[in-house]
């Protein structure tokens, strides 16, 4: 194996039971993984798979039925409602296939949003969510609001979100699912170049198989469990590489 | 978060919806101009009756009589030794006895019989004693056999034969006082003094006058509007002459009570009830007008409770607008509280968030009806002053409404809190909010 670096997640025997009426579903029914740090790691599987259940159990959104999980050495299952907020807050980033940006605020002001609940001054995080979206190449859109925007230029407003506040794990649901194939290509290079020169980790959520090619650890998930696991080498060096030194001063 | 970020959001989510959030102030200004009205009406009647108290007299005066007891050794008269006790007691900055003689103010035919007050020069200033002009009588009014006159009496010169005329009426068919008929400080024909006043009726042989000059005219309306003032001193001395010349002997029982009545001056109204009790202590009857301001500020509660109750109803309504439009506002905002969630907000910062909201709405609308409180109390004072509404007023220039200071900031307090409570809720629900449930729904 390629990547000896130290887990960042660990989810031993995670099931989730959903009681529709008097039925019982099984979401997930015993997933076993490690995630180390700096991977970007794909959940691949069709729709119904349960990867979206796993992605929101692994982010704190939601409770497993039974199962440990384990992020930076804590025990997210076992935190109550105010921890989990602390927990995202400081190490969690997200990017959405619906973007989710607040239609009230500019692209600034939800770039600054985990800024702000962070409690950083306004004169630092104005100054990060600018370099943030410099680098994602919005730069002259910054007073705008996302109902101005077009799909691909919210989504990478989502993606200065996510990583403004240099949190150590993004997690990412379908995030290309609304765009085109070439802006798709934009924000997968995007988002990967950033992980790779921060050395974070990414969990990507995808049905696509263009998607998961940019995963060096790809967990193929169907009925609820895990039916396929790889590792492979780190990706080419120009998808690791900042563009033109974009991203040096991030 | 910081507070100040959550204010910025606060205000700028206040401005999002503005038709409905208007609608909502506008339920609050309602609200608070019905509690601020209504309590204002009742600040007014209050005032009305302690500035007509003030008039029959100082809210700081005590009356002292006498307490009539059936054991004669222990009869307490009103005597010198009174005023050195009264004058010790702490909060009374001075105790003011009077003297009454019966007599009458001789204008050719006309006669003015009303009794002559004489009072302590020395301690003038605290008489309560205001000119026509509005200036203080002062100590050198007083000289000699000088009097001062009430702006009323001077209009009661009157002929015994001919008796009461038209003449005497001080007011004027529309209400109004008239001005005084003659000036009495140069009055045409020469005033004198007598002490019985029988001759004037037809009886007995002419009296023995004497010479005295009238050196100011009291302020019309006030406590010493019937009446003559003069320099105790100067009167007994008068009196004392009369009474040796018309050979009468003086009962040795009245003189004991060398004061026909002694007021004490207390320098707060506050220590009115204090001193009076002290004074009961001493073994004499006490009055004060303060008794009566209690018990007409006591009314006066019970009235503006009610009417502020009245009020009440309208801001219930009103909290219960805040409470629809908030509840209103998560119910579209849900996706927008995920995201907040999802991405680490603190539950506390969400419901500051919504609560901060409400009370801006509170406040807002408080703000307003405060205005358009003012607004409303000034046009019904001027309404009440030239007559519309004159049969609500407690007299001529009184306010129906008045708005003190402390009823304006309670009202903006008020309805912010009024706003805080009725957020509470949906600030509640807002934090609640599942926030996978809020970012799933498309």
């Amino acid at each position: 194996m390629s990547n000896t670096n130290p887990p960042v997640i660990s989810v031993k025997n995670l099931k989730k039971v959903y009681t529709i009426g008097t039925e019982r579903v099984m979401a997930l029914n015993g997933v076993d993984l490690t995630i180390r740090r700096g991977e970007i790691c794909c959940l691949f599987g069709p729709s119904g798979s349960g990867k979206s259940t796993l992605l929101n159990m692994l982010a704190g959104l939601e409770k497993p039925t039974t199962g440990e999980i384990l992020i930076n050495g804590q025990r997210i299952d076992k935190m109550n409602e105010s921890q989990l907020a602390e927990f995202r807050r400081t190490n969690f980033g997200f990017v959405f296939q619906s973007y989710n940006l607040l239609p009230t605020l500019t692209a600034l002001e939800n770039v600054e949003m985990p800024l702000i609940f962070r409690g950083t001054d306004h004169a630092l995080r104005q100054k990060m969510a600018m370099q943030m979206l410099q680098y994602v190449g919005l730069k002259d859109r910054i007073r705008h609001k996302p109902t101005q925007m077009s799909g691909g230029q919210q989504q990478r407003v989502g993606i200065a979100r996510a990583f403004v506040a240099r949190p150590p794990i993004i997690f990412a649901d379908e995030p290309t699912g609304n765009l085109d194939t070439h802006t798709t290509f934009e924000v997968m290079d995007m988002m990967s170049r950033m992980v790779k020169k921060r050395n974070s980790t990414m969990i990507i959520v995808t049905h696509d198989n263009e998607i998961a090619e940019y995963g060096d650890h790809i967990i193929k998930i169907r009925d609820g469990r895990i039916i396929e696991e790889t590792r492979r080498d780190p990706q080419p060096p120009e998808l690791a590489v900042p563009a033109a030194g974009q991203a040096d001063s991030l | 978060m910081k507070f100040f970020d959550i204010l910025k959001m606060a205000c700028g989510n206040f401005l999002r919806r503005k038709a409905r959030t208007l609608l909502t102030v506008a339920g609050v200004v309602i609200g608070t101009m019905a509690v601020v009205i209504m309590i204002s009406i009742g600040e007014g009647l209050e005032y009305g009756y302690t500035e007509q108290l003030k008039s029959w007299g100082s809210l700081t005066q005590i009356e002292v009589s006498q307490n009539y007891s059936s054991n004669q050794d222990e009869q307490k008269y009103l005597d010198d030794e009174l005023i050195t006790q009264l004058d010790a007691i702490e909060h009374v900055e001075a105790a003011l006895p009077i003297t009454r003689q019966y007599g009458a103010l001789v204008m050719g035919r006309k006669i003015l019989d009303m009794s002559f007050q004489g009072i302590d020069s020395s301690k003038i200033e605290y008489y309560g004693l205001e000119l026509d002009d509005g200036s203080p009588a002062t100590a050198d009014m007083l000289t000699g056999n000088s009097y001062l006159i009430g702006y009323t009496s001077v209009f009661n010169f009157y002929d015994p034969k001919r008796g009461w005329t038209d003449e005497n009426n001080a007011w004027d068919e529309e209400g109004s006082i008239k001005p005084l008929p003659f000036d009495p400080i140069n009055p045409d024909k020469k005033i004198k003094m007598v002490f019985d006043t029988s001759y004037y009726w037809g009886g007995g042989t002419k009296p023995k006058s004497y010479d005295v000059n009238c050196t100011g005219v009291l302020k019309q309306g006030g406590q010493y509007d019937y009446a003559i003032i003069m320099d105790m001193k100067s009167l007994e001395a008068l009196y004392k002459k009369y009474t040796k010349s018309a050979g009468i002997e003086i009962d040795k029982e009245q003189q004991k009570n060398k004061y026909s009545s002694v007021y004490v001056e207390v320098d707060n109204m506050d220590n009115v009830t204090e001193v009076q009790q002290a004074i009961n202590d001493m073994g004499y009857q006490t009055w004060s007008s303060t008794e009566i301001l209690e018990d007409v500020q006591e009314q006066m509660g019970m009235i503006q409770a009610v009417l502020g109750g009245i009020g009440a109803v309208a801001f219930l309504v009103a909290a219960i607008g805040i409470s629809n439009t908030m509840v209103m506002s998560t119910y579209e905002r849900t996706r927008e509280i995920g995201i907040m969630k999802v991405l680490g907000c603190r539950l506390s910062n969400i419901m500051s968030l919504f609560l901060l909201e409400a009370a801006i709405i509170g406040l807002a609308g408080g703000l307003l009806g405060i205005g358009f409180s003012y607004a409303i109390s000034a046009l019904l004072n001027q309404l009440s002053n030239s007559g519309a509404l004159a049969t609500f007023s407690m007299g001529n220039g009184m306010p129906i409404s008045v708005i003190p200071v402390w009823l304006a900031l309670c009202g903006a307090g008020f309805s912010t809190l009024v706003g805080l409570i009725s957020g509470f809720y949906p600030a509640l629900r807002a934090t609640r909010l599942s926030a996978l449930e809020a970012i799933k729904n498309e």
